[in-house]
Order: structure tokens, then C-alpha cells, then sequence
């Protein structure tokens, strides 16, 4: 039952955001253009997001 | 022998009535799923009677489970040849072109909602030739979540276009619908890998007649359950695109299926190479700002589309899977061109071998399961 009542749901959806919004301050250090910062987030968050989402479903369905 | 069901037609003074719809279900090993298809097509009030089987040399229990719902007068075995012989033979041996005024081909692994064929006959009529309805995705894995979003914007945009303009491109397998008297004019061998789209270019070619939309009418489709299968499957998908378009000389002739399946085909090539040219372009002007320009607007544009696919569908879940829908585009446009490359540049694939490509791919299904 790992991850159907669990806090695997809420880690899903929290760690892309932490990783979005971390990027997203740590960006403007580098002195990189608005729409490349932009992308970037973006970027980071959808690829923790994939990796969350496929680390769900193997714990899920184990 | 078994001899067709005898009340099937009768002779006024003048004419011939004939009864409204036929249902022909093509299948060999389809033991996991026939039974939730045919039941599914009696509760979408289709009667039994109407509803015939052709298995293709199943050395499984489909035949058996066919009969025992259908009754033997209403299946058909025959000796293995593909889908497209076995239909044909089904069209001959239940004597379909004499007996109904339209037949619907369905998949073995099909479902119905309830008022699927109340609806499909309502909106028949002689302005059409052939119908197709509205194909929604079983529930399943990840996969099945991005068919989702593409059954949603391929059906509720692109058809609705498609069906205005008269350029349907395919009357998809799970729901086609063809008038009886135009059988006898279509090939339904034409040793493509597609012959669902195939038999569509013909109608068009032919000029036959009009192909309806009825979006009200719901059938239900199983998608691959994982990335061998749905590979494997929108391979064989490309590869008859490329067949089918060769076959009919599509783009060559001044028609609107012609002009719209060119439209198509460029729309992918600029995707493409907008996808090789514009990150190469920033790695050489070292000017990263125009990729992640085009990057921001078609995640705005992907994710609206996404959203509004959950929406429609009620089905939060879909959203859930959205980042990988991103990979499964990438793959789609990769073979695409592998497609292409395999039959346009080096002629593979000219003549497809009989058969079937549903060997493995099936699970279990309860027709229940899309009762909304």
C-alpha cells in the first residue's frame, strides 16, 4: 500500500515545485536572459516531475 | 453448414427491406476480450442478431466464447489470412450487402457506451456513404493517459475540421461505418499496414460520397500497455500512413484530401526541423534566448491542451502523467521519420503481410468499466 495513502502524493507534487522554485533562485546569479531562466525552470521541473511520477508508479505497483 | 439467420429481409412488391445495421467483429485470440465486446454491443442496443463474428484460426477460446454468446448462424471460422480477408469473407458468407443497409466494423478489443449504436443509427442517411464516431481511450497506465490528450484534440479539433471540410483522413478501426452498397467498390486488401485509412482514401478517390462524423456516438479503445507496444504500434501506424499516401498518389491531385494530408505532412517537417534548427542555431550564435522563446509558448500551448483533455474527461490523472507526454511527442516525430525514411526513400514495407498485430497486446476488460 506504499504510496496510494502514503505522502508519496504530496512528495509527487513538492519536490518538481522545490526544484522549480530552487532553480529559479539560484538563475539570476548567473546573469542568464529572462526567457532562458524561465525555460530552465521549466525545464527542471518537468524532468523531477517525470522522475517522480515514474518512481511513483513503481513503488505503487510493486 | 450453418445456414444465416432466416428472418433477415423480405421482399415488399417494389423493394427490399433490409435491416438497418450490421456489426462484424474480426478476431483471432481475442479470448481475453471478445466476450466484454460483444456483451459491451448488446447493452449499446445492438441486437445479437445482428452482431457476427469471423474468428481467424484462434487457437484460443474466442470462437467458443463468440458461439456461446452469438450462437454458431452468427460465427465464422476461417483459415488464417489477416484482418482484411477475414472481414471480406464475413461480408460474404452473412450475406451483409443483401441483408443491411450499412455495416459496422468493429475491433475485438472494443467497448460501447450504452447509447453508441442508438446514436450511430440515428445520424445514418443516404448523403453518407460512411460514418465514424468518437474514439475515447480505456483507462490504463501512462500511455493510455497521453492517448487521452491525443484521442481529445485529434477528435474534438481536428475532426470536427476534418468532418466541415470533407477531408477525413481515416475511419478509425474501433468505429467505421459503411453503407452496404458501396462494399462491393472498396479493396479491403490493399497490402497496406493501415487498412482503415486505406479504405478511407478510397472513398475519397472513388469519389463515393460523404463520410459523417457523430461525436455522440462513444466507443472505447485498449492503447498499449507499455513503450514496446505503443512503439511498436504507432510504427505500424506511420509506416501505412506513408503505404496509404503512396498507394493513392496523395498530394499529386488537385482534391481537398490531397491538400489537407499535405498540410499534415508539412506541419511535421517544419516541427522537426524547427527542433534540429533552432538549438542548433543557439549553440552556434551561443544565443539561447529564441529556443527558450519557442520552448515557453508550445509548453503554454501543450499544457493548455492537456489541461483542457483532463477537464473534458473529468479525469485529473491525465495531468498527472504530463511531463512524460513531452518524451512520447519527441518519440512520435522519431518515428515518423523513421517511417518515412523506411518507405518513401527505401521502399521497404511494400506489401504487408497478412496478419495481425495484436498478439500479446490485450488485458482483461469489463465492459462496465466505461459506463460513465
Amino acid at each position: 500500500m506504499y504510496g496510494s495513502g502514503s505522502g508519496l502524493p504530496v512528495l509527487v507534487t513538492a519536490v518538481p515545485v522545490v526544484a522549480g522554485v530552487t532553480t529559479a533562485a539560484v538563475l539570476p546569479q548567473t546573469g542568464a536572459n529572462l526567457w532562458v531562466e524561465v525555460a530552465l525552470v521549466a525545464v527542471v521541473t518537468l524532468v523531477v516531475w517525470a522522475v517522480m511520477y515514474i518512481a511513483r508508479a513503481k513503488f505503487t505497483t510493486r | 453448414m450453418n445456414k444465416p439467420n432466416k428472418a433477415r429481409h423480405f421482399v415488399s412488391k417494389h423493394r427490399i427491406y433490409k435491416r438497418p445495421l450490421a456489426l462484424i467483429i474480426a478476431a483471432r485470440d481475442e479470448e481475453l476480450v471478445i466476450a466484454a465486446t460483444i456483451n459491451s454491443a448488446i447493452n449499446a442496443g445492438q441486437r445479437a442478431s445482428n452482431i457476427f463474428v469471423v474468428n481467424d484460426s484462434s487457437t484460443d477460446r474466442t470462437a467458443k466464447i463468440a458461439i456461446g454468446l452469438l450462437g454458431e448462424s452468427n460465427v465464422l471460422t476461417v483459415k488464417s489470412g489477416g484482418k482484411s480477408k477475414a472481414i471480406r469473407q464475413g461480408i460474404t458468407k452473412f450475406e451483409i450487402v443483401t441483408r443491411y443497409r450499412w455495416m459496422h466494423v468493429a475491433d475485438a478489443d472494443g467497448t460501447f457506451a450504452p447509447d453508441y449504436f442508438m446514436a450511430i443509427r440515428s445520424k445514418l442517411s443516404r448523403k453518407y456513404v460512411a460514418a465514424t464516431g468518437h474514439i475515447q481511450s480505456l483507462p490504463g497506465g501512462w500511455i493510455s493517459k497521453y492517448r487521452v490528450y491525443e484521442y481529445t484534440v485529434g477528435i474534438e479539433i481536428m475532426r470536427r475540421i476534418q468532418a466541415g471540410l470533407g477531408v477525413i483522413p481515416v475511419i478509425p478501426g474501433p468505429t467505421s461505418v459503411y453503407r452496404t452498397d458501396i462494399l462491393d467498390k472498396l479493396d479491403f486488401d490493399g497490402g497496406t499496414l493501415t487498412e482503415d485509412m486505406d479504405i478511407t482514401m478510397q472513398i475519397h478517390r472513388l469519389k463515393l460520397g460523404k463520410i459523417a462524423f457523430i461525436p455522440s456516438a462513444n466507443a472505447y479503445t485498449q492503447d498499449p500497455k507499455d513503450f514496446n507496444d505503443y512503439y511498436n504500434q504507432i510504427s505500424r501506424w506511420y509506416r501505412g500512413n506513408f503505404q496509404v499516401m503512396q498507394r493513392h498518389h496523395i498530394g499529386f491531385r488537385p482534391e481537398r484530401i490531397d491538400a489537407y494530408m499535405g498540410y499534415i505532412m508539412l506541419e511535421q517537417w517544419i516541427l522537426i526541423v524547427e527542433l534540429m534548427i533552432f538549438p542548433l542555431m543557439a549553440w552556434w550564435t551561443q544565443n539561447y534566448a529564441p529556443l527558450a522563446v519557442l520552448f515557453i509558448n508550445d509548453l503554454i500551448i501543450f499544457m493548455g491542451l492537456s489541461i483542457w483533455a483532463s477537464v473534458l474527461n473529468k479525469r485529473a490523472d491525465i495531468m498527472g502523467a504530463f511531463p512524460l507526454f513531452y518524451a512520447l511527442r519527441i518519440v512520435n516525430l522519431a518515428v515518423f521519420v523513421k517511417s518515412w525514411y523506411e518507405i518513401v526513400v527505401r521502399r521497404k514495407f511494400q506489401t504487408a503481410a497478412a496478419g495481425w498485430d495484436t498478439a500479446g497486446r490485450r488485458y482483461k476488460i469489463a465492459a462496465e468499466t466505461v459506463i460513465k
